[in-house]
């Protein structure tokens, strides 16, 4: 048995996802798209079957213009499903309820959850679910996820609805106006005629005050595939709002194509337009063409404000509202947080402790992962002599595997407490108030308040912060975030920028030398930003609004379980090419064998990279450097001490002070900085891009801005003689 | 009663929807977020700098950008 769980967001939906599921989750991405959902399985006792609950991205309605809105509508109306669980905020029923109809337009197997129902009666709102049930004719649970309370009930009429024990009426949800129901009422019986049922005979007359209808099981009383899912009294609806997927999809039945014109012809007669409605409405002329869109979406409206006046019905009867003397704990911590003046200093608080957290007090963490697998590297390494192994295979396994190995886990300690924290920012209510104090500025770089957090934890390392861009609904919005993110220097590039700024610009002017490299990144990313709006990335006509939910303690299980979710899905996909990389680098320097650095396979790739190099003074070991940074950046100190054969004593920044000009040092830092980060971060951006062809795209970019700006620098900076 | 555009109306003050401009998308989804034409709100407060303004509608808070609210005109209540 097959559940989707659908909901606004804030509704707590995936709060109740986990609590019927627990640990019994698995991710699945959608084929061709970046949005994820996941799946989990509840165990029922009464049927000893497993229910498969599928934890659908939030969404407001099922119209198709939102693209992100899609991937829910699109498995209500496309994929196999034997129930929904609608689940709703009882503190906003209002609101919510507007999905929850548009659901049950579309299907009358759903299960309503009346969760937050404790919220609400803080809030002075209580509820009557059976009152609601009544008129809405399918089972209303109150539930709060977060406590369990609700949970059994929820999973009894989950198996009643979805194992067709009982059938809910099918028929019309919401009592639309005469006026409406003159143009729907023929579509709609057209399109029954047309469209073989689900199987479900249709309900007589207003058949919602009689509640369900309690039904044998019809044995295969499947689905039906295609159209014949839908119900009529739905696809006449969105004939008449012009929904052009519908439209597409009931053309192709047998006499749909007279039920899509008798559409049409409703909306002329409306609009007032004089046409001869042949098959090929589309050849219509503009003007009219616009007049019958026009038409569309006058009716979309007023099917909307018909849904909310049926709500404001159900409401008046079903939720007694007892004013509130004081305040809410939301108002009075927004009074604060929000406020003109201390909002901004009690962000960089929370800012500042999350990104702390997460990138300082985690170093000695992912330093004791490190060391250890070196530690282990060498035990290993000391068996292998012992059992009189060639000193190739002792120098892979330490260098190559180990060192690989190490790399993946040193991510681990960061990612986990980063993801934490994120988690807890986001489900505790603060980071919409977060994205609101910002919006003014990020928009002025054609990004939106949303980013925010994302574009600031890349300081930290870019790879979670391309993970964090999720939190914004609009693709475009994270396509643009995840190309600009790599110009955003991470703790690894900052480590080495500091090491390389001490050597070459000793006291005051390091500071000063720092400062101008973070505010070209800032440019740069403010630059490229603004570029890919104006030419492949325009902004979506589709309004920013952001909800802001009521502040409320998130639960520890809604925590782990996430951030459990997003380090696997790191670890798993990227240790493989790591490893991979780690061994190629290692066998570029060790052979051939025998050979000193200087004349290794890595040295001729060098030498042969030169020829760029040489237009910016970089020697072939810089080059190298350059290269195999792009496994990890943590490693380019250690590539640089072993080209220069610096020892363990600290003498690099020395070696590479007599190497080059503080001009060339301060060029390749430059180039450093902003050039492709790293291996994980392409597989990153490859993840919420959803496409090979933007990951490549944005490394170019990258790639061809570093040493384009790089050349510049240099040649601007040998005119003025500059020596820095 | 005198119509205005959402981003003019003063701070606590209710409104009522009086009509959305704008292409089909920007309408579609102050639809679904409970932003149709009679319906109530108030706004709560302006966000600094500029910022979007926070609204109170059909029991839940939004966050709007100021030029998106100039394309919902309200007619202020009371």
């Amino acid at each position: 048995m097959r559940v989707a769980l659908v909901g606004n967001p804030n509704v707590g939906k995936t709060t109740l996802f986990n609590a019927l599921t627990g640990a019994h989750q698995e991710v699945a991405n959608w084929p061709g798209t970046t949005v994820e959902y996941i799946i989990g399985k509840v165990r029922s006792g009464a049927v000893g079957d497993l229910i498969e609950l599928v934890d659908l991205p939030g969404t407001y309605a099922l119209t198709a213009y939102a693209r992100d809105e899609l991937v829910t509508r699109n498995f209500l109306l496309y994929e196999p499903y034997d129930a929904v669980i609608v689940v709703v905020n009882a503190a906003s029923l209002e609101r919510n309820l507007f999905l929850a109809l548009e659901v049950l337009e579309l299907t009358p197997r759903v299960v309503v959850a009346l969760n937050m129902v404790d919220v609400a009666e803080d809030q002075g709102i209580t509820v009557d679910a059976a009152a609601l049930s009544r008129r809405l004719g399918v089972p209303v649970v109150p539930t709060v996820a977060a406590r369990g309370v609700g949970l059994t009930e929820l999973v009894a009429w989950m198996e009643r609805i979805g194992g067709r024990e009982v059938v809910p009426i099918n028929t019309w949800v919401v009592p639309y106006s005469e006026e409406l129901r003159e143009v729907l009422d023929p579509l709609a019986s057209q399109l029954a005629a047309a469209v073989p049922g689900p199987g479900i005979a249709p309900g007589a007359g207003d058949s919602r005050a009689r509640g369900l209808t309690v039904s044998p099981v019809v044995a295969g009383a499947q689905p039906a595939a295609g159209v014949g899912r839908f119900r009529p009294e739905w696809m006449a609806l969105r004939l008449l709002q012009g929904d052009e997927e519908v439209t597409r999809e009931v053309r192709v039945i047998p006499q749909g194509q007279a039920a899509v014109q008798l559409a049409l012809s409703c909306c002329a007669q409306q609009a007032g337009v004089q046409v001869e409605l042949g098959n090929q409405a589309l050849a219509l002329e503009p003007a009219v063409l616009e007049r019958l869109r026009a038409q569309h979406e006058e009716f979309e409206m007023r099917i909307a404000d018909a849904k909310y006046n049926h709500i404001a019905n159900l409401l008046a009867d079903c939720v007694r509202r007892d004013p509130l003397a004081k305040q809410t704990f939301s108002e009075r911590l927004d009074k604060v947080l929000l406020h003109r003046f201390w909002g901004y200093p009690a962000m960089a608080v929370v800012f500042f402790a999350a990104f702390w957290l997460s990138f300082v007090a985690s170093a000695p963490l992912s330093d004791w992962v490190g060391n250890g697998m070196g530690w282990l590297g060498q035990l290993v390494a000391k068996g292998l002599a012992a059992v009189g192994a060639p000193a190739y295979v002792q120098s892979l396994t330490v260098d190559g595997v180990f060192a690989g190995v190490g790399a993946v886990l040193s991510f681990v300690p960061y990612m986990a407490i980063f993801f934490a924290i994120y988690q807890l920012l986001q489900d505790s209510g603060y980071m919409a108030r977060a994205s609101v104090l910002v919006d003014r500025l990020m928009q002025g770089i054609g990004l939106h308040g949303k980013g925010f957090f994302a574009l600031v934890s890349a300081y930290g390392c870019n790879v979670p912060a391309m993970a964090a861009t999720r939190v914004m609904e609009n693709h475009r919005d994270r396509l643009l975030a995840n190309l600009v993110i790599p110009f955003i220097p991470c703790n690894a590039r900052l480590g080495v920028m500091a090491v390389m700024t001490a050597a070459f610009f000793p006291g005051t002017r390091g500071a000063f030398v720092m400062m101008a490299l973070i505010l070209i990144s800032l440019g740069v990313v403010a630059g490229s930003a603004m570029l890919y709006r104006r030419t492949v990335l325009p902004t979506d006509p589709a309004p920013l609004l952001i909800e802001l939910p009521s502040y409320h303690v998130p639960s520890v299980r809604n925590i782990l379980i996430p951030t459990w979710h997003r380090v696997w899905m790191f670890i798993s996909r990227i240790w493989m090419f790591l490893i991979w990389a780690t061994l190629l680098t290692w066998a570029l320097t060790y052979f051939p064998m025998g050979a000193p650095v200087g004349q290794s396979y890595a040295a001729q790739v060098g030498h042969w990279l030169e020829s760029v190099g040489r237009w910016y003074g970089f020697d072939w070991r810089l080059m190298i450097a350059i290269l195999f940074g792009f496994v990890a950046k943590e490693t380019t100190l250690s590539t640089l001490g072993v080209l220069y054969g610096a020892g363990t004593d600290g003498s690099l920044g020395h070696l590479l002070t007599q190497a080059m000009t503080p001009l060339v040092a301060f060029t390749y830092l430059v180039v450093y900085m902003l050039y492709v980060p790293c291996l994980s971060t392409v597989i990153q951006m490859r993840r919420e891009s959803g496409s090979w062809r933007w990951t490549a795209a944005g490394i170019i970019v990258n790639v061809a801005v570093a040493f384009g700006l790089g050349l510049l620098l240099e040649r601007v900076g040998m005119v003025f003689g500059l020596q820095i | 009663m005198r119509t205005v555009q959402l981003s003019q109306l003063s701070v606590n003050a209710e409104a009522e929807v009086q009509d959305l401009a704008g292409p089909p998308q920007f309408r579609n989804r102050l639809f679904s977020l409970g932003i149709t034409p009679r319906s109530r709100l108030v706004l709560v407060r302006r966000m600094p700098l500029g910022g979007p303004l926070e609204i109170e509608v059909r029991g839940t808070r939004l966050a709007i950008r100021r030029h998106d609210a100039d394309r919902v005109w309200v007619c202020v209540v009371g």
